[in-house]
């Protein structure tokens, strides 16, 4: 388990699961989603392939983010089915889906203030035999060890987003755009199998984007697949492959970022200005 | 030192130690997971009574003054285990009601109207628990069981709390300072966040709703032991509130602050009250205590959130040191 001693980059972002090549690793099929009287998601299917980092953009409003809290479980679809590697998992909670290895991340960067950086991140190791009530009592040596382990890796993580300093600041007593890389930190504690970031760089300035962009390739090149809800379309063209637009609750289109930029119907609803 | 005073000093360390578990148990559910648990007095209640119902024996046997259901003589410490078991199952009885599918301030609100209707049920059902006269005659353990003088007796009760509390607080300790009690501290911060990194944030708030409920209930076998006596007067909802200002003035997730806490609310306001040189009506005095209370949760809040000793920043020593001291902290 232990990364200590190993090379950064590599075992740093390493998934948990070995994957299969082909296939795509999450399908979604006719999901749909109303609030009131407003069909926020409206019969949407698509499918996410393997290792990509896939992008999902549209105008505001257009579901993104409620697709991809459906996908992590936050919200119970209306109807259509969530299919994780083959299996169903429409309308597990949330930590159900994220033991299934969907980690996600928020539109707000969701962090835990009181805790500090470092915690911030072992929280991000998936459930483990140290958390349970038992251990607080037997084997507390057993899962110190392990501990020793994800600390390693979580003070790695946190040199690779630069934020070894702030290890035992309060996350609460971060910048905007700190608290982002935590969140994304975090999330890549926990070795998913599927991450799902929702406009990470939203909020964060320039000087802080630029790392969290490098992170994202790094993860594209370890072939761990992402979903990926952002803005600024130069970030998704070198990022996502594929890409998925959004309108109005709908998938208006899908494919590379170039023959989007192309399409009338994309320009019309979204790129247009 | 007078046999009063003893009496006097006895009684204060026996009132600290009850105060300092009840509020350690407040402190695991509300200062440490985020659960406002206004039904908190309920289990110290059920404990009390339990105990007390697990010490007299059958009612008949008191001349029938006194009417409860069932009634057994246990022999120490039987009836203070009783107390925690009848406390955590009725805490888990209550969290399955209150802590699933409700947000925070919904289950507040539950928790008020369970501590109400507690006591109405109490008071109402004169056979369940003698109705608002209470239980009484409750016989401390040590007086069957140690052959002393009354003092000598008083004392040694006073040690078996005071281990007690020292137990309960190597306890806390060790909950609080695992990776548990980070997932717990999580649920209190964020529980959405915590939920979509794969733990169960409900799962955990009964948990602690049920450590607490267990701990609620030895506290109240604990005093009833001493005192002898229980009865609805002695936990109608607004002593719930004691605990949460012990908890508030102390720090949240702190134990010797929350210890610090209850010793001071708990105990301290009411003996500060009792000594001033007051020259106005006496009957003034009880809701003196009421206001301090209140006025001390608000002025903390306000002033000092984080309480007299806040909760202690977890800091973990560089990997390269850990490794040569072969532990992680």
């Amino acid at each position: 388990m232990s990364d200590i001693g190993q090379p950064l980059r590599a075992p740093l972002l390493t998934q948990s699961t070995t994957r299969a090549a082909t296939g795509p690793l999450l399908v979604l099929e006719g999901l749909t989603k109303a609030f009131g009287g407003v069909r926020a998601v409206d019969d949407v299917s698509l499918s996410v392939p393997t290792g990509s980092v896939t992008g999902l953009i549209g105008p505001n409003g257009a579901g993104k983010s409620t697709v991809l809290s459906m996908i992590a479980g936050a919200i119970r679809p209306d109807r259509g089915r969530i299919l994780l590697a083959g299996e169903d998992i429409t309308g597990l909670p949330s930590f159900r889906v994220a033991r299934r290895g969907v980690i996600r991340t928020f539109q707000t960067a969701s962090v835990f203030p009181h805790l500090t950086v470092t915690e911030n991140l072992l929280l991000g190791v998936p459930p483990w035999r140290g958390e349970r009530i038992y251990a607080s009592f037997i084997g507390r040596r057993s899962w110190r060890i392990q501990e020793r382990d994800q600390l390693g890796r979580a003070a790695e993580i946190l040199e690779r987003l630069r934020l070894s300093a702030e290890a035992d600041s309060y996350a609460g007593e971060l910048s905007g755009g700190q608290k982002r890389l935590v969140e994304i930190g975090r999330a890549i504690m926990a070795r998913p199998r599927l991450l799902l970031l929702d406009e990470p760089m939203a909020g964060v300035n320039r000087i802080l984007a630029g790392p969290i962009e490098e992170l994202i390739a790094d993860l594209r090149a370890t072939g761990m697949t992402v979903v990926l809800i952002e803005h600024e379309l130069g970030i998704v063209e070198r990022l996502c492959s594929p890409v998925i637009v959004l309108a109005e609750g709908r998938v208006l289109i899908e494919g590379e970022m170039e023959d989007i930029r192309a399409d009338p119907d994309v320009r019309r609803a979204y790129l247009v200005g | 030192m007078s046999a009063a005073t003893q009496l006097y000093l006895a009684t204060l360390s026996v009132y600290i130690c009850v105060n300092v578990i009840a509020s350690w148990a407040l402190d695991i559910q509300f200062g440490v997971t985020g659960v406002l648990n206004f039904s908190f007095i309920v289990f110290q209640a059920a404990g009390a009574y339990t105990a007390a119902i697990l010490s007299l024996g059958p009612s008949s046997t008191s001349g029938g003054f006194q009417q409860y259901v069932g009634g057994w003589k246990l022999p120490f410490p039987l009836p203070i285990l009783g107390a925690m078991v009848v406390g955590g199952v009725l805490a888990g009885i209550v969290g399955l009601i209150g802590l699933r599918r409700l947000r925070s301030d919904y289950q507040a609100m539950v928790m008020l109207v369970v501590s109400v209707i507690a006591t109405v049920v109490a008071e109402s059902e004169t056979g369940l628990v003698n109705g608002p006269a209470g239980v009484s005659l409750v016989v401390n353990p040590v007086v069957s069981l140690v052959h002393a003088t009354r003092q000598t007796q008083t004392w040694i009760f006073v040690a078996l709390c005071a281990a007690v509390t020292v137990v309960v607080g190597f306890g806390m300790h060790a909950l609080l300072y695992s990776p548990y009690g980070r997932v717990l501290r999580g649920v209190r911060e964020n529980d959405r966040a915590v939920e979509a990194l794969g733990r169960n944030a409900t799962l955990a708030r009964m948990q602690v709703f049920i450590i607490g409920g267990a701990l609620a209930g030895l506290s109240g076998a604990l005093l009833v032991e001493f005192i002898g006596a229980w009865a609805p007067n002695s936990w109608y909802y607004p002593e719930t509130f004691v605990f949460f200002t012990a908890v508030i003035v102390g720090g949240r997730g702190s134990l010797t602050g929350v210890a610090i806490g209850a010793a001071l609310v708990g105990v301290g306001i009411q003996q500060a009250v009792e000594y001033l040189p007051i020259t106005i009506d006496p009957s003034v005095i009880a809701p003196l205590e009421w206001v301090i209370t209140g006025a001390l949760t608000l002025l903390f809040l306000w002033v000092r959130p984080q309480g007299i000793l806040p909760e202690r920043r977890r800091r973990f020593p560089p990997p390269a040191a850990m490794t040569a001291r072969g532990d992680a902290r």
